[in-house]
């Protein structure tokens, strides 16, 4: 996989195998991967130093991703960073749902590497 | 003269009634009392409003009251409904027998709505002249005025029910029996207590009492008369009471049931949605980590060892499939499947979904041919789940037909007698979906059994093709759900084919 920058990645999700499988597959692109588990810790991660781009698990107990999403973007500090939320529900509402929240994109589950990929490709301007 | 006998405590217990002649002979013995027959009663007002029960439906069968032995008691004229006064005796004799004329033809079987009218009208334009004639005798016979206003009153209430009635006849099972009971037993009532009240007034004005002195006179009299009369309408509502309150009760626990059931499946419908998650969600993390490593983006590996992370990526899809396949089977066991079907060109939309097998076709080594009768035209389909039985078929075909061999899918109109198979939905012309091969075929006492269980053809190929036998259980729930049906037709070393039928001309949603 060739890319001409390396971009900082903040990858969210509470499930520690999604977690690891979605950072290896952006890392193995070249990026600088950070992870969170939750929302609390994604939006504290965030006020510490801003990524590049955020991929935002949405079921997850406390803050969920959709809150996550909405604060960012309600935020102009955060609001151009672009966000794909990840989601288990396959149908158009959830999707919708995500949408409405602001962010890029919505990826459902399970998350196909190549269309990752090229989503991230696609939103880092890459 | 007929007479129906009829009884307003009788009534609401046995409703089919058995109708006898001035000799107590049954007249309608063939009547066929068995059925069971629904009439609603609406209850006129006067009495106890509170009790008043409307649109309830009551039904002969009652296991300790045998249809033979239900019999409706008197209403005929006998001496007691006589006031004494000529004119107004004969109207009512003439009212009586108008109600029991009506309650005979009305009751022997079903009439039609112009009779029902006819009668109706009949009877209400006499009622009307009978109260209007009662009323002016009472003015001219100088009854107190408070005495003619309550007369007045039953009048107008009788009226207004009988009205309320006729307009609320659709919405009654029986509304020939309604008005006959509701006629019957209001007649009674009032000549026993208003009428004949009325006529001593009327005599002892005429013996020269004075009428308001006769008024309260009477007043005691008749309270004595009616009360037995009161008594037993107040047992009667009694009775409709509890029963109402039976009613309501057994509707609350059905109410309660339904809730519990409406529960359950809730549950079901919860425990498919984590039970799905939670079989998937590993797999996807096994098939996504073998992924990266068959891909070498976690680092170059041996060849031997890029061939395992290759066995741990396909064996995690092929279990992929079966956990998709049980998750499916589980939602049309639980009737969760929706179908949404949409008038669609057959031919085209089939040829769509049979192109996606043609590269496979040629990689198994296998000739796929798709024969689709030219004049198919629009059927109402359901594009998914034909999509998916025919995958289900076709798949299967592919696995079990050896290189070499034919796969095809043959889509014709057949009539429902051509139909081998129960179908869901009944329809005069079904879509023919079939998908035949030349493989080894299925041996004769495997094959009844095939589409009920979680069977494989024949232990052999089934260890040579993993596999549960659950897509041909999804291809009859999915042809059940599409309001058709499936069968399977096979010899031995014959080949096998795999039909489905779905209703073209469908009857019903």
């Amino acid at each position: 996989m060739e890319q001409t920058r390396q971009a900082t990645i903040l990858v969210v999700d509470d499930d520690e195998f999604n977690l690891k499988l979605l950072s290896k597959m952006l890392a193995v692109q070249g990026h600088a991967i950070r992870t969170a588990n939750s929302g609390e810790a994604a939006l504290a991660s965030v006020a510490e130093q801003l990524p590049d781009l955020i991929l935002l698990d949405v079921m997850m107990p406390g803050i969920d991703g959709f809150e996550v999403a909405r604060r960012l973007k309600a935020d102009a500090h955060t609001s151009t960073i672009p966000v794909i939320m990840v989601t288990a529900l396959e149908d158009r509402e959830s999707r919708l749902k995500g949408l409405a929240t602001g962010a890029e994109e919505v990826l459902s589950k399970p998350v196909n590497r190549a269309e990752l990929q090229m989503q991230v490709n696609r939103l880092l301007g890459i | 003269m007929l007479y129906t006998k009829y009884s307003a405590r009788q009534q609401c217990l046995h409703v089919a009634p058995t109708i006898r002649n001035d000799e107590g002979n049954h007249l309608f013995s063939d009547h066929p009392i068995d059925e069971p027959v629904r009439f609603e009663i609406r209850y006129p007002e006067p009495f106890h409003p509170e009790l008043i029960i409307e649109n309830q439906t009551w039904h002969t069968e009652r296991p300790h009251l045998p249809a033979k032995h239900i019999i409706m008691e008197a209403f005929t004229w006998d001496q007691r409904f006589e006031t004494g006064l000529e004119m107004v005796d004969q109207q009512h004799r003439h009212l009586v027998d108008l109600v029991n004329a009506a309650g005979n033809i009305l009751l022997a079987d079903k009439s039609s709505e112009t009779e029902l009218q006819d009668l109706f009208s009949q009877l209400a334009e006499y009622a009307i002249y009978h109260f209007n004639e009662e009323e002016r005798l009472m003015v001219e016979a100088g009854v107190d005025p408070r005495h003619v206003d309550s007369h007045k009153t039953q009048h107008r209430e009788f009226l207004k029910q009988v009205t309320s009635m006729w307009n609320s006849r659709a919405l009654t099972a029986d509304p020939a029996a309604m008005l006959h009971g509701f006629l019957s037993s209001w007649l009674t009532v009032h000549i026993l207590g208003q009428d004949q009240e009325m006529a001593r007034n009327i005599a002892r004005i005429r013996a020269g009492e004075n009428s308001a002195a006769a008024c309260n006179a009477e007043t005691k009299a008749v309270d004595q008369r009616i009360a037995p009369l009161l008594e037993a309408l107040e047992r009667l509502y009694h009775l409709l009471s509890v029963q109402n309150r039976e009613l309501a009760q057994a509707n609350t626990t059905l109410e309660q049931a339904k809730h519990e059931v409406e529960q359950a499946s809730r549950g079901k419908d919860e425990f498919l949605a984590a039970i799905s998650h939670e079989l998937k969600t590993p797999l996807n993390h096994i098939l996504g980590f073998a992924d990266l490593l068959k891909e070498g983006l976690v680092g170059e590996l041996s060849a031997e060892q890029k061939g395992m992370a290759q066995d741990i990526f396909d064996a995690g899809n092929k279990q992929l499939v079966i956990v998709n396949s049980l998750i499916e089977l589980a939602r049309l066991q639980a009737g969760k499947a929706k179908l949404q079907v949409k008038a669609k060109n057959a031919k085209r939309m089939l040829e769509e979904i049979a192109a996606h097998y043609a590269a496979k076709a040629l990689a198994s080594g296998l000739i796929f041919t798709v024969e689709v009768q030219e004049d198919l035209g629009e059927i109402p389909l359901d594009r998914d789940v034909v999509a998916h039985f025919l995958d289900q078929l076709i798949v299967n075909a592919f696995k079990f037909t050896p290189a070499g061999g034919k796969v095809s899918l043959i889509a014709r109109h057949v009539p429902r007698s051509d139909v081998a198979a129960p179908v869901k939905i009944e329809a005069k012309e079904y879509l023919e979906l079939a998908v035949a091969d030349n493989g080894p075929g299925i041996a004769p006492e495997i094959l009844p059994r095939l589409f009920q269980s979680f069977v494989q053809g024949d232990g052999r190929l089934a260890r040579s093709h993993q596999g549960t036998g659950v897509g041909l259980v999804l291809v009859r729930l999915l042809a059940e759900l599409h309001g058709g049906g499936s069968a399977v037709q096979s010899e031995p070393g014959a080949g096998a084919k795999f039909l489905v039928w779905l209703p073209i001309d469908r009857q019903q949603p």
